[in-house]
């Protein structure tokens, strides 16, 4: 029997058994306990983070103070409120995380959460975090989701079905944009910095020698380097463990561990939380009934697989996120420095970065004029551009226009640049001699130089 | 003083010129070992041996202003002026240069709260001199309906005692003639000495209630800050501490390099709209033309922080992380600085005529300290950026 034959009367019957079977699958009524908890650890966790901002002195910083923001393409014309509008925004996402937690009005409150929460985010690049991105994407999921079917005021007061069971392929949904973030931001630290220097661990525990019972460690490179790898295995494979029933629970103690560590280490703010509840998705779809000792619902009942709308949906979805992470792989240049391909990519807490630019317009007639950042951002704002080579050239741009509104003529524009990435000596990150008016937003980003070659320092108390 | 951190720096950069940029200091200097720094010890040090002393001898030349400032008055009355004015100017211009070692490298209670009480000692570039005529006009006519304390900064602190003291104008600059103004006539120099008198006695009770705040009998911020990471301190960890300190050197940037040097000097954007060209109404100490000795004071407290005198520094914990190029480049790099702020003109407004390549010089060699500040210091010490209100990171 030859391959042409298998090819031509086998393939497609296997093709469609195993189809079958994972619709099957995917459609296996489970417990929707899991989901339902699943939504009110996401409002609550969400209404935490607002009542952070509104507390922690955030608003003026981040939406009052700056005189320039960074947009996104497309998001220029996304501004923020007048002040105070700020702190009634995150006051209303507060309300609205709460209302989510409690299954009130859920999809309302869900959709308006997630506009809401989106235009904090679009008002400034300089605020992106990829917590915040993981935040988008799970409200995205939920309210799609029937998260609001059991265990919300919207079941008791009748406003949507009541539901025992939902198809297992709403929890794998969930489940494989948990382990998405997991696997991506290991991966991205498959660096030579990172797995052979222990940078940029090194130098963040190196400022922490004074931490309680293991500080004294964390003077020794070693110790950082053992962290890189324990790190970036963790990462990587965190997503299996979980999945696989026998080393589950052992996964979520080290998962708890891990997020707990980096949590009291390093300033990563909610991030540790939103993962550490987001992980209890791998367990059985029933873990809260059986944690709460409660009657186990009947979880017979015919098969939801999703539609062919959903099914399409779903595929998009799942390309776009094994996509975008990957995409920094076709774009030359190493990323650490160019940053091409950094955001929606779950990379991680892997760089410490610091630069330093000044924007000089170069007149006709032999005259210079400095332009400093300060004049236009915030030192946070600042501190976010200067190592981003698109956001160099997006105020580049807006430079740029101020002059010529203020009847500047005949120039070009440069920046200055001296980056140190993860404690390396300073390096020009953009060539100081091309005109940033020159450039678009397509093509070779050939105006960025080449990395440094050098190893990053090592640092040891 | 004044001299401290000027012998300080000239014997820095004395040693640099014989033993070249690595080495420079090493043979002056009693370092800690390259292999480790007790960063208990060196914010002990910076805390008890550099900062406090800086504050108290702010507090000392406050009060001498104040009391010169009066005796200026009071001559004034007795129409006897004699040597009382320029001895009020020379009180003066001790007391800015106490406090330029101070604004250099600013910690501690003058830092907080938006820095209220650092306006209040010295708001510049915030003065309006239309407010203090209008000040001192109303003050003449009705003493009683004065209280300085409830004065804008712009109406207050070392850079209005400046003006007071020092201008020469008798035009009040304001859109509409001040209440009481006309009235003054050749009252004026009377008049703005009793106002002169007002802010110079709100400086030093700033100045008072600043050195208190660091006395360890008052609110001991030094010792807090040798405390650090322990109960009782305001800083929860060691490298909160240092952090703290190393916000100040940003000073550097924005307020030496940008604001001091290259406004006035047309090198940035500036009020005139001048390219590389000159503007007088950017320049600090545009009065008492005492701009170029703020720079130098600045830069040299700056490398006194920086080293932590003859003892322990941040270039010491530079070298204890492995990074002792950077550490004796950003030392060369202070030395080159202050070498190029000696070389310029002891008048400022002359020197942005006759001596702007040595201006332009100035700036370039403070943008060397600053790259290094804004990069790889900061990289290598894991020390976050000024004002940083600490968002999540990730």
């Amino acid at each position: 029997m030859g391959l042409a034959h298998f090819r031509t009367c086998y393939r497609p019957a296997v093709t469609e058994a195993l189809r079958a079977r994972a619709s099957i699958a995917a459609g296996r009524p489970v417990d929707i306990a899991s989901l339902a908890v699943f939504r009110m650890l996401f409002g609550l966790v969400m209404a935490g983070s607002a009542l952070r901002v509104l507390t922690a002195g955030w608003i003026g910083p981040m939406y009052e103070e700056p005189r320039w923001f960074f947009s996104y393409p497309g998001f220029a014309w996304v501004k923020p409120w007048p002040a105070p509008g700020m702190y009634v925004h995150y006051g209303v996402l507060l309300v609205l995380a709460l209302a989510v937690a409690a299954g009130w009005h859920y999809r309302v409150a869900l959709g308006l959460f997630l506009v809401g929460f989106l235009y904090s985010q679009l008002v400034d690049v300089t605020n992106y975090l990829n917590h915040h991105y993981l935040v988008v994407l799970l409200a995205g999921l939920l309210i799609v989701l029937p998260a609001h079917a059991a265990w919300s005021l919207d079941a008791r007061a009748g406003r949507v079905d009541r539901r025992e069971t939902v198809p297992a392929w709403m929890v794998w949904l969930l489940r494989f944009q948990i382990g998405v973030v997991y696997v991506f931001a290991g991966l991205a630290k498959l660096k030579a910095d990172w797995l052979l220097h222990g940078q940029p661990l090194n130098l963040w525990l190196a400022a922490r020698t004074e931490t309680p019972i293991v500080g004294g460690l964390f003077g020794d490179p070693r110790t950082a380097l053992a962290m890189s790898w324990a790190g970036f295995l963790f990462d990587t494979t965190i997503a299996l463990w979980l999945s696989w029933g026998r080393t589950r629970l052992v996964a979520f103690g080290a998962l708890v561990g891990f997020h707990g560590a980096t949590g009291y280490l390093f300033n990563i703010g909610l991030f540790p939380v939103i993962m550490t509840t987001g992980a209890l998705i791998f367990f059985p779809p029933d873990w809260p009934r059986r944690l709460l000792r409660r009657a186990a619902v009947r979880v017979e009942g015919a098969a939801e697989p999703p539609g062919r709308a959903a099914r399409i949906a779903i595929g998009i979805y799942v390309v776009l996120q094994i996509g975008l992470p990957l995409r920094h792989v076709v774009y030359p240049g190493a990323l650490l420095w160019n940053e091409d391909g950094m955001r929606f990519a779950w990379h991680v807490l892997i760089r410490e970065k610091h630069g330093s630019v000044t924007y000089v317009a170069k007149f006709a007639n032999g005259k210079q004029l400095e332009i400093p950042p300060g004049r236009w951002l915030t030192w946070r704002q600042e501190r976010e551009m200067s190592g981003q080579p698109d956001l160099i050239l997006q105020l580049a741009r807006a430079i740029d226009r101020d002059l010529a509104a203020r009847g500047f003529r005949d120039y070009t524009l440069h920046a200055i640049t001296q980056v140190s990435l993860n404690g390396r000596r300073p390096a020009p990150l953009i060539d100081p001699t091309v005109d940033l008016r020159t450039l678009g937003d397509v093509g070779a980003r050939d105006w960025v130089l080449p990395a440094p070659t050098e190893d990053p320092p090592v640092v040891e108390y | 003083m004044l001299r401290r951190y000027l012998v300080a720096s000239v014997v820095a950069f004395a040693a640099c010129g014989e033993g070249g940029a690595s080495d420079g200091n090493d043979g002056a200097r009693i370092d800690a070992p390259d292999d480790g720094v007790n960063r208990t010890q060196l914010l002990t040090h910076l805390g008890s041996d550099i900062f406090l002393p800086m504050y108290t001898d702010f507090e000392a030349s406050a009060a001498t202003l104040s009391t010169k400032v009066a005796a200026y008055c009071t001559a004034l009355e007795g129409g006897a002026v004699g040597a009382t004015h320029d001895e009020a100017k020379a009180a003066w211009r001790a007391a800015i240069d106490d406090w330029q070692a101070i604004d250099a490298v600013l910690l501690g209670p003058a830092a907080m709260d938006g820095k209220i009480l650092r306006d209040r000692a010295y708001a510049w570039p915030l003065v309006s001199p239309c407010g203090l005529n209008r000040d001192t006009a109303s003050r003449w006519a009705d003493p009683s309906t004065y209280d300085v304390t409830t004065q804008p900064v712009n109406e207050r602190s070392l850079a209005g005692l400046e003006f007071l003291l020092f201008t020469t104008e008798t035009a009040h600059g304001c859109p509409i003639v001040p209440p009481g103004w006309d009235a003054l006539g050749s009252n004026l120099p009377a008049a703005r000495c009793q106002h002169a008198a007002a802010l110079a006695a709100d400086v030093a009770t700033t100045a008072q209630t600043l050195a208190t705040a660091w006395r360890p009998t008052g609110g001991d911020f030094a010792g807090q800050l040798g405390r650090a990471g322990q109960s009782g301190s305001m800083f929860p960890t060691e490298q909160a501490a240092l952090n703290a300190i190393s916000d100040g050197f940003f000073f550097a940037d924005r307020m030496i390099k940008d604001m001091k040097l290259a406004q006035p000097a047309g090198i940035v954007d500036n009020a005139c709209a001048t390219v590389q060209e000159p503007c007088l109404r950017e320049v600090e100490h545009l009065e008492a033309d005492h701009g170029t000795f703020a720079i130098r004071i600045n830069l040299a407290a700056l490398k006194t922080v920086f080293m932590g005198g003859e003892e322990l520094g941040f270039d010491d914990l530079l070298r204890a992380a492995g990074s002792n190029d950077l550490a004796d480049r950003m030392i060369a790099n202070l030395d080159a600085a202050i070498a190029a702020a000696a070389a310029i003109d002891d008048s400022f407004v002359s020197a942005l005529s006759s001596d702007y390549t040595d201006v332009v010089a100035a700036h370039g060699a403070l943008r060397a300290i600053t790259d290094d500040l804004k990069t790889q210091f900061l990289t290598v010490l894991a020390l976050e950026i000024p004002d940083d209100v600490a968002t999540d990171n990730d």
